[in-house]
């Protein structure tokens, strides 16, 4: 029996917002709003998609067709790395905006990845970004408040409350009932929209069906519990609430809270609790550091010295120039190889910091459902800090490789005679570059 | 009677918090703000050290050959902060405030960030303009959503239409009120920000708290209109907050995907690859046609030539590097043409939207928007001129070191001169107020 009651509620909850003109507009114009947003998301991404893999290639091109050359001038003449974003781009934007999109590859040195999109707009784009993810984080739970603050404060108000109860309904029944109807409802603003992301992003052609299938599945489950959360908050405070109108004003403060004041007051303190360098500060502690190990510039720097001497005695040679292997080189690729330590042991640890800040965040989770979903939908949509920070360490990663390679082939092809002779120009052949992969 | 009103505001316990709430929030930032000013200072302050350390330490390292010793020394560039910036700190996080560059290619370097966490950078600053745009509406709409209505409700409201003379005078009367106790909240954390952030007085200064003062106000007269339609307070208070809502991020956040869409900026990434090429290639070219190319730019050094032959040379060198800004020199005036454009856009709906207006007036007012962006980037590159054209005759003639008095060459600052121009300013404010009281006073002519 009760069960039987509390299908009936479910059913009635469910119905009544249907049936009401006003909720079938708000959920035509929320729906049409994601479509929008899926939609512009959809042919910026693919023209951004487009530019960026035309820049790759014409990079690549570049890089193959340069012809001998010195190694250290192609170390020099470097890589360009674009970033491209996972297709799920076109559902939550994420970070996406603030994101440097072009690293510039070379020898010595560590660049920051460049013009971001926030960098190349005005002051506007602090409002944020539209995407469907916003509208389903923000615009739906206030529209869930909207549709249910009355949902029980306005029965008690008119007094159709007492009649449930005379009914023989418990008040437990009435609450749950409420809960699923309007949750039930909710779903509607959400589950529609899947399938139209899902043949979006697999059109963009940039990931396997398979990955975004798992990942919509995830995405699926998290909304769905997110919106429960919301229905629930709803209902409890309409409950709890004398008048329909308090119970709206105290829901509309949750919602700010949630929304606004919580996530913008954790980064308050997690910004003043772990507080990072700039970046003219770590690149001199950097440089400091160096400077400690060896400076490969000075000849008479102890750290190169000792290594020129051991040289000298392995080949059992006693000039320079009878060297097998060219000494510059050699002394290079140690430099790279201990400014690099050194620069990446910096900036692990200001990934560090920025990690520690985000796990504020996170853990604000666990009491503001809306950071959480957040959070969760940015992951999932491969458009946070960590899919980022992988991006950056992988575009490290290469720079290394081409450094290295390059000291690796003056290493071995480069005479230690200053040679400005026809016969023996200080070049290497062009089918190297060829022979070194490209970036991923 | 109104001593009475302001007892009847004061004896609300919600009223008081919002405004304890308000006045925390607003310290909040104000000491954002402030953190903000100091790193920014501090970094530049020890900048000037780093400056100095590393021209000593390099001029030591290369005392012979000046063509290699500015191939490393970098020469910083501040572009100066106003106090006013602790306000609205607008795009200078992500947009830092000094620069250095050796007289290498600029573009290579010009669009080199500091760092930042995309996270922090995506949720915004916590400043005192965002207090004002996001969060003083929201008390001037929990102080007014049910002036009427809740006289209505309560069976008051035709006692009172009955005692009091005028309705309307009642009313405008609560307004007033709540108007004044906000303001006294709105100059107080203006009047702790002077004290604590220092900051002068100044015309531009002044132009930020009449903005703001003005966005009060609209707040207000949007609400005795809405109010004005006499229905239920939860009616009200909902309309308000779509009102809210749709201002502060339905509408800013479409426009914003709209013009992202509409001036995308790939001409930046254009630029990267033809300076790259540009300078590059001159490495296995004839020596001549560059060299060509840089004495038509620079006559007064056509003086320095160079050996088809030569295995080396600074002129070459310092030429080649020159041409990579040359021929990237179209695509990088697209992207800045684009990035004006992307702004104007925002400028022009601030014209309609009083929020956006407030934010990109006051960011404009205080330094930190777009334009200043663009003007420290063109005085940037000017700057670069200036400290090539010292140094090339003294590389090309090969001086020593100790050719150039390197106490000279101290960081150099960048001093905007913004224009505030009082009719962009205020015109849209004053429309928008004017036509809202129009509108409520049609209503309230019903009323009484």
């Amino acid at each position: 029996m009760p069960l039987l009651n509390l299908r009936l509620i479910i059913r009635k909850t469910r119905q009544d917002l249907l049936k009401n003109k006003l909720n079938r507009i708000l959920l035509a114009m929320i729906l049409l709003f994601a479509l929008l947003s899926i939609g512009v998301a959809f042919s910026k991404y693919s023209s951004n998609y487009e530019s960026t893999e035309k820049y790759r290639k014409e990079t690549r091109e570049n890089w193959e067709k340069r012809p001998d050359k010195h190694p250290h001038r192609m170390a020099h003449y470097g890589y360009l790395v674009f970033r491209n974003a996972y297709p799920l781009q076109i559902f939550d934007g994420g970070l996406d905006n603030y994101l440097g999109n072009v690293i510039f590859l070379e020898a010595h040195k560590q660049n920051t990845a460049n013009l971001s999109e926030a960098g190349s707009s005005g002051i506007l784009v602090r409002f944020g970004t539209f995407s469907c993810a916003f509208i389903l984080q923000t615009i739906v739970p206030i529209i869930i408040l909207f549709l249910g603050f009355g949902l029980i404060a306005k029965e008690r108000e008119d007094a159709t409350l007492k009649l449930l109860n005379i009914q023989g309904l418990s008040g437990r029944t009435i609450i749950w009932g409420k809960v699923i109807g309007i949750w039930q409802f909710s779903l509607l603003f959400f589950l529609p929209l899947i399938p139209i992301v899902f043949i979006a992003s697999a059109f963009s052609g940039n990931a396997s069906c398979g990955d975004l299938l798992f990942r919509l599945t995830a995405l699926c489950v998290s909304y769905i519990t997110f919106y429960f959360f919301v229905c629930t908050l709803t209902v409890i405070v309409s409950a709890r609430s004398k008048t329909a109108t308090t119970a709206l004003v105290t829901l509309i403060g949750y919602w700010l809270l949630m929304v606004l004041i919580v996530p913008k007051a954790v980064q308050f303190f997690a910004q003043n609790t772990y507080p990072t360098p700039s970046r003219i500060a770590l690149e001199t502690e950097v440089e400091e550091d160096v400077l400690k190990v060896g400076n490969s510039h000075n000849p008479d720097d102890p750290h190169f010295k000792h290594i020129k001497d051991s040289l000298l005695a392995h080949y059992n040679v006693k000039t320079m120039d009878e060297l097998p292997v060219n000494f510059g080189g050699i002394v290079m690729k140690e430099g790279e190889k201990i400014t690099t330590k050194i620069y990446t042991d910096h900036l692990n640890e200001l990934d560090g910091k920025y990690n520690k800040q985000q796990r504020l965040n996170e853990i604000s989770g666990f009491i503001n459902p809306v950071a959480a979903i957040k959070d969760f939908s940015m992951t999932v949509s491969g458009t946070d800090n960590y899919a980022y920070q992988k991006f950056q360490q992988q575009a490290e990663q290469y720079r290394y490789q081409l450094s290295q390679h390059m000291n690796d082939l003056q290493i071995e092809h480069i005479s230690n005679k200053k040679s400005s002779d026809e016969e023996h120009p200080a070049v290497v052949s062009k089918d190297n570059w060829k022979e070194f992969p490209d970036f991923k | 009677m109104t001593s009475y009103l302001y007892k009847q505001f004061f004896r609300n316990k919600a009223y008081l918090m919002a405004l304890l709430f308000l006045f925390l929030v607003g310290l909040m930032a104000i000491y954002t703000g402030k953190s903000f000013l100091d790193k920014n200072e501090s970094i530049i302050t020890k900048s000037t050290d780093y400056q100095k350390e590393s021209i000593e330490k390099n001029v030591s390292l290369h005392q012979d050959n000046m063509g290699l010793l500015l191939y490393y020394i970098k020469f910083n560039f501040v572009n100066q902060t106003p106090r006013l910036a602790a306000l609205n700190i607008g795009m200078r996080d992500l947009n830092p405030s000094i620069k250095g560059v050796t007289i290498r290619n600029l573009e290579e370097q010009k669009h080199n960030t500091d760092f930042y966490s995309p996270a922090n950078a995506a949720t915004g600053n916590f400043d005192f303009s965002f207090v004002l745009v996001f969060l003083f509406p929201l008390v001037v709409i929990v102080f007014c959503y049910n002036l009427i209505s809740e006289d209505q409700e309560k069976g008051t409201w035709k006692l009172l239409s009955v005692q009091s003379k005028s309705l309307r005078q009642l009313i405008d009367t609560k307004f007033l009120v709540r108007f004044l106790v906000l303001n006294v909240v709105y100059f107080l954390l203006l009047a702790i920000a002077v004290v604590w952030i220092k900051i002068p007085f100044s015309l531009h200064f002044l132009a930020f708290i009449v903005s703001g003062w003005l966005y009060i106000i609209f707040w207000f007269v949007l609400c005795r209109w809405i109010i004005s339609y006499q229905k239920s307070s939860a009616q009200n208070a909902l309309t308000l907050v779509l009102f809210w809502l749709a201002m502060n991020f339905i509408v800013p956040m479409s426009a914003n995907l709209l013009i992202q869409k509409l001036y995308p900026v790939k001409e930046g990434l254009r630029a990267q690859i033809e300076q790259r090429e540009g300078y590059h290639n001159k490495w296995d070219e004839a020596k001549d046609p560059t060299m060509e190319r840089f004495y038509k730019i620079y006559p007064q050094f056509s003086q320095y030539k160079v050996d088809e032959n030569a295995s080396s040379s600074y002129v070459w060198y310092y030429a080649m590097q020159h041409m990579a800004d040359m021929e990237s020199a179209k695509s990088a005036r697209d992207y800045d043409n684009e990035l004006g454009k992307r702004n104007n856009a925002a400028l022009y709906l601030g014209y309609l939207l009083p929020n956006i207006h407030t934010q990109l007036m006051q960011s404009q007012i205080s330094q930190t928007g777009m334009e200043n962006h663009l003007n420290y980037g063109y005085a940037l590159k000017k700057f670069h001129e200036a400290k090539r054209l010292f140094f090339y005759p003294l590389i090309f003639s090969e001086q020593k070191a100790n050719a150039v008095d390197w106490s000279k060459q101290t960081v150099q600052t960048f001093i905007a001169h913004q224009k505030v121009n009082i009719l962009q300013l205020l015109l849209p404010y004053v429309c928008v107020i004017g036509l809202l009281l129009f509108l409520s006073n049609n209503k309230y002519k019903q009323l009484c």
